[in-house]
């Protein structure tokens, strides 16, 4: 699926009269040259204007971490990121780690493990696991616990969680 | 989230100078939290706040055993581990 630029360029001046800024933003690979209100937070510009509706709103304060996405690899919570600070920069999100229709070892692990229960957080909960691999905290179980204590469940699923995590961590480690 | 513009500084001396003189004026960087105090009208950022992204996110030691120097856009989480070193 693909969307146009023209689709997401809105006019030029906000509801309020504001100056919208020119950005163009690098997301899943893809450049996007967009117009946008500068209060626009990412997650909402992902899910209103891009259509990625992975990424989740759950408290949109930072709390809950279910609108994390990677940033030049690094995890954020999008919903406190303002979208037009991130020009130049590499954003992934949920539908941005499968590789074509073949899962991210964290995906596959989170399906093989039940690592959800509503999946409002899983895609949260995979791309901070992904990052959380990558920055070498999931040792064991105690680390993958702390480094991922901003991604909340409330379903509970936190033990298949860590399950998942500690199997695709070994895939991901032998694919490196 | 009340109306801001947003502008990007090159260096800090163009920084300090575009935010000189506006005191609703805010720097967007590092471990602030500037962002869902927006949201919660705690900081209340009306037109012309200016955000910038520039290269001082580094943990710096001092020589002569001086200290350090904390960028303004080190991030806590670094800064965390930086000093758990």
């Amino acid at each position: 699926m693909s969307f146009s630029a023209a689709q997401t360029a809105p006019a030029a001046t906000a509801r309020d009269g504001i100056k919208m800024v020119d950005v163009r933003l690098k997301i899943n690979g893809r450049e996007h040259a967009l117009k946008l209100d500068p209060r626009t937070s990412l997650l909402d510009l992902l899910r209103e204007q891009l259509n990625l509706t992975g990424s989740k709103k759950g408290c949109d304060h930072g709390q809950c971490g279910a609108c994390t996405v990677l940033i030049n690899g690094r995890r954020v919570n999008s919903c406190l990121a303002l979208a037009v600070v991130h020009a130049d920069d590499e954003i992934t999100t949920i539908e941005g780690l499968a590789n074509g229709d073949q899962l991210h070892p964290m995906q596959a692990a989170f399906v093989e493990h039940d690592g959800f229960q509503c999946g409002y957080c899983t895609s949260g909960q995979i791309c901070s696991a992904v990052a959380c691999v990558h920055e070498r905290h999931a040792k064991d179980e105690a680390q993958i616990r702390e480094w991922m204590s901003g991604n909340l469940c409330r379903c509970g699923a936190y033990p298949n969680i860590v399950d998942a995590i500690k199997e695709a961590r070994a895939k991901m480690v032998g694919a490196a | 989230v009340n109306p801001f513009s947003y502008s990007r500084a090159t260096d800090w001396q163009a920084a300090v100078h575009d935010i000189a003189g506006d005191a609703r004026a805010k720097f967007l960087g590092g471990g602030t939290n500037l962002v869902d105090l927006m949201k919660m009208g705690v900081e209340n950022t009306r037109p012309s706040d200016r955000h910038q992204r520039l290269p001082l996110a580094q943990v710096e030691e001092l020589p002569n055993d001086a200290g350090v120097r904390i960028g303004a856009l080190v991030r806590n989480s670094d800064l965390a581990r930086a000093s758990a070193r």
